[in-house]
C-alpha cells in the first residue's frame, strides 16, 4: 500500500524478543486496537527504520515510536522531529537498530528527504536483554505512551490540514 | 627479520553485530588471525522449548531484521515437516515471492550501503549519499521496492507473523497483486543500473579454494527454497541428514559455533550459491553475471558482492514471473491438512540471503517444541572467514597496516556477516609482538 494514500503513518519500530525494544511495536499495537481517526494507518517496520525514509519520500507524515536511549528514567519518553540536529549529530548510538534511526536521518539529510514530516517517540529501555516480554517499567508506562502517541498522530494530522488550506 | 604489525580499528560499522578482527604479526610470522564473535549468545532454541509448534515462524522471525522472512521460512517448513504437512502450490509460490523481497531486500542493503563506500571511496553511506547521491537514492528505491513485495505478500515489511502451517494467514487482494507487478517492471531499468554501478569494480585479488555448500531446490530453480544439500565436492545430503554436510564446533575465541564440512572450512552465501547452480539463473541475472565478469568457477571471497547483485537481478524476475502466476488464480488457498497430528521430528532447511539457514525441531505429542536446533549462516562462513585471512594477509605485508586493516575489513563484509541485528560494531585488533593491547582503539593505529 502506497504512503500517499495515507495522511499519516505511524511505525512501531522494533523486536519484541529483545527485551524492551519491542515497546515501539506494543505502543503502536494498542494505538491501533482503537479507532483511528481516518487517514491514520500502523505499520511495524521491524526493525529497519530506512522504511520510514521512503514512506517521507512519497509524502507521508510519519510518527515513528522506538526504543531510544536518552538518558532518562526506564519508560520515560521524549518527543523531537526527526530533523532535530541535537540528536542526529550525536556520536553515540542512541537507537538500537543495525541501520540505526540516527544513521536514517543523517541519510535523509544528505538526501534532502524532508525529515521534518516526522515526530519521534523515543522511549528509554530498561533492558534489551534477548528474552520475550516488556519489563515492569515499561509496561506501567504503556497507558502513558499510547496517549502521548495518540496526540502526536492528531499534532501530524493537524500539520497535514494546516498545509492543505 | 620480517615485520611486526600492530594495528587496531575500533568501531567500524557495516556489519551486522559485534565483532573483532586480532591479528598477531611478529617478525613476518602470522601468530595469531581470529575473527572473535565477543555479544552474548542470545538461545532463541531456549525461546522455543514448550511454545506451541504453530508460533515458532512468529517466534523466529525476530532473530534476525534482515533475514526474517527466511527464519519464517525455514521454521514453517520445519513444523510442517514434522506434523506432515504438504502447503499447496500457491502458498509455496508466495512463500517463495516473499523470500524474493528478502534477497532484493539484504542484497541492495548491503551492496548499496555497506560496500559501495568502499567501491566508490567513502568512509560510510552518509559521505557517500553527499558525494555519489544518485548511488544512495538509487538504492532506497530498490530497497523501498523489495519492502513493497514483503508488505504486499505477509502484511508487513520484515518480521512476517503471517507464516501459518499449511497455508498463510493472509492472501494479498488481486489488485495488491497487479499493483505490486507493475511496480516491479517499472523497475527494471534501476535493477540494470545497479548492474551497471558495480560493472567496473575492481575487487581485491584472493584466490583460495574452499568446499561451498547451497540446498538446492528439488523441481530445479534457483536454490532459495531449500532441499539436498550439495557441495562442490560433489557430494549431496538430504537436509535431515545436515549434520554430515555441517558440522558445529567451539572455538575459545568466539561465542559463536564455528563449522566445518568434510575437508575444513565452508563457504555458504551468494557464492556459494552461484558455484553450484549458476545455470540455474534466469537470461538476465546471467546477463548480469557476465557483465560483473563473474567467473562460475571464481574462488574469490570478495566476489561474494557481484553474486549478490546477480542474485537481485535473479529475485527481482523471478518476483515477476511469481506475481504473474499469482494473478492466474488470486483467490486465497486453503491450508493444507495435518496427517501427523502427534508430531515428530522435523527439518526446515531455507537458503537465506547470507546462506542456508537450518531449523530442526522435536514436537511433542502435546504440539509442543521439546527440542530445537538453528544453524544459521554466519556461523558456517566464520571458519571460512578465517582462512582466508590467514591467505590474505601475507600477500599484504607490504601496504600499511591502516591499508592492511582496511583489506581485512573489507573481507569480513564481503561475506555479508550478521553476528546479530541489534548491535553493529566490528573492532580491528593487531596485536605487536604477540601481547594484544588491552586499551583497545588506540592501539597502534596504523
Amino acid at each position: 500500500m502506497s504512503a500517499r494514500r495515507q495522511r499519516v503513518l505511524v511505525a512501531g519500530i522494533g523486536n519484541p524478543l529483545a527485551g524492551d525494544d519491542g515497546i515501539g511495536e506494543v505502543v503502536a499495537r494498542t494505538l491501533a486496537a482503537d479507532l483511528l481517526p481516518p487517514g491514520v494507518e500502523v505499520r511495524y517496520p521491524g526493525t529497519d527504520p530506512l522504511v520510514v525514509l521512503g514512506w517521507l519520500g512519497e509524502g507521508a507524515r510519519v510518527l515513528v515510536i522506538d526504543a531510544c536511549r536518552h538518558g532518562g528514567m526506564p519508560g520515560e519518553a521524549v518527543l523531537f522531529r526527526l530533523d532535530d540536529p541535537d540528536w542526529t549529530e550525536r556520536e553515540a548510538p542512541l537507537s538500537l537498530h543495525g541501520i540505526d534511526l540516527e544513521t536514517a536521518a543523517r541519510l535523509g539529510r544528505e538526501l534532502g528527504v524532508p525529515l521534518r514530516n516526522a515526530l519521534v517517540l523515543g522511549i528509554e529501555p530498561a533492558s534489551v536483554e534477548p528474552g520475550r516480554g516488556l519489563s515492569r517499567e515499561l509496561l506501567a508506562a504503556v497507558p502513558r505512551l499510547v496517549e502521548m502517541a495518540r496526540q502526536a498522530t492528531w499534532a501530524l494530522l493537524r500539520e497535514e490540514d494546516e498545509v492543505k488550506r | 627479520m620480517g615485520k611486526s604489525a600492530s594495528i587496531n580499528v575500533h568501531h567500524v560499522t557495516r556489519v551486522e553485530g559485534h565483532g573483532n578482527i586480532v591479528v598477531d604479526l611478529v617478525d613476518g610470522e602470522l601468530t595469531r588471525c581470529d575473527l572473535e564473535i565477543v555479544e552474548a549468545p542470545r538461545f532463541f532454541e531456549a525461546l522455543l522449548r514448550g511454545r506451541p509448534a504453530e508460533e515458532a515462524p512468529r517466534i523466529t522471525c525476530r532473530i534476525c531484521g534482515i533475514c526474517s522472512v527466511g527464519h519464517a521460512t525455514a521454521s514453517i517448513q520445519a513444523v510442517e515437516d514434522a506434523l506432515g504437512i504438504r502447503p499447496g502450490p500457491r502458498t509455496r509460490k508466495l512463500r517463495r515471492l516473499n523470500m524474493c523481497g528478502e534477497w532484493f531486500q539484504s542484497h541492495v542493503l548491503h551492496v548499496a550501503f555497506l560496500v559501495a563506500p568502499d567501491a566508490f571511496g567513502a568512509p560510510s553511506v552518509i559521505p557517500l549519499a553527499r558525494s555519489h547521491p544518485e548511488v544512495v537514492r538509487l538504492a532506497l528505491r530498490l530497497k523501498g521496492l523489495a519492502n513493497e513485495i514483503c508488505y504486499t505478500v505477509s502484511g508487513r515489511h520484515v518480521m512476517p507473523i503471517s507464516y501459518l502451517p499449511g497455508g498463510t494467514g493472509r492472501w494479498p487482494t488481486g489488485g495488491e497483486l497487479e499493483r505490486l507487478h507493475r511496480l516491479l517492471v517499472e523497475a527494471r531499468a534501476d535493477v540494470d543500473a545497479l548492474v551497471d554501478l558495480f560493472a567496473g569494480i575492481e575487487w581485491p585479488e584472493l584466490r583460495r579454494e574452499c568446499e561451498c555448500l547451497a540446498a538446492l531446490d528439488e523441481d530445479g530453480a534457483y536454490p532459495m527454497m531449500g532441499g539436498p544439500i550439495h557441495s562442490s565436492l560433489g557430494r549431496t545430503w538430504p537436509t535431515h541428514r545436515y549434520r554430515e554436510a555441517v558440522e558445529e564446533y567451539l572455538v575459545d575465541h568466539s561465542a559463536a559455533k564455528h563449522a566445518r564440512g568434510r575437508e575444513g572450512s565452508i563457504r555458504v552465501g551468494a557464492l556459494a550459491r552461484y558455484r553450484l547452480a549458476h545455470e540455474l539463473l534466469g537470461w538476465r541475472a546471467q546477463r548480469a553475471a557476465d557483465a560483473l565478469g563473474l567467473d562460475p568457477e571464481t574462488t574469490n571471497p570478495f566476489h561474494y558482492n557481484p553474486a549478490q547483485v546477480v542474485e537481485t537481478v535473479q529475485a527481482h524476475e523471478e518476483a515477476i514471473s511469481l506475481v504473474e502466476e499469482l494473478l492466474e488464480d488470486p483467490s486465497p488457498e486453503e491450508r493444507a491438512p495435518v496427517t501427523r497430528a502427534r508430531g515428530g521430528e522435523g527439518f526446515g532447511v531455507a537458503e537465506v540471503p547470507r546462506g542456508t539457514l537450518y531449523h530442526h525441531y522435536v514436537i511433542g505429542p502435546d504440539g509442543r517444541i521439546d527440542q530445537a536446533n538453528c544453524i544459521i549462516p554466519t556461523g558456517q562462513n566464520l571458519a571460512a572467514i578465517e582462512d582466508d585471512m590467514r591467505a590474505f594477509v601475507p600477500a599484504l605485508l607490504d601496504r600499511s597496516e591502516d591499508e592492511i586493516a582496511h583489506h581485512l575489513e573489507m573481507l569480513v563484509r564481503a561475506y555479508d556477516p550478521c553476528i546479530s541485528c541489534s548491535v553493529h560494531l566490528l573492532d580491528v585488533r593487531f596485536v605487536r609482538g604477540g601481547r594484544q593491547d588491552a586499551s583497545g582503539d588506540e592501539a597502534g593505529g596504523g
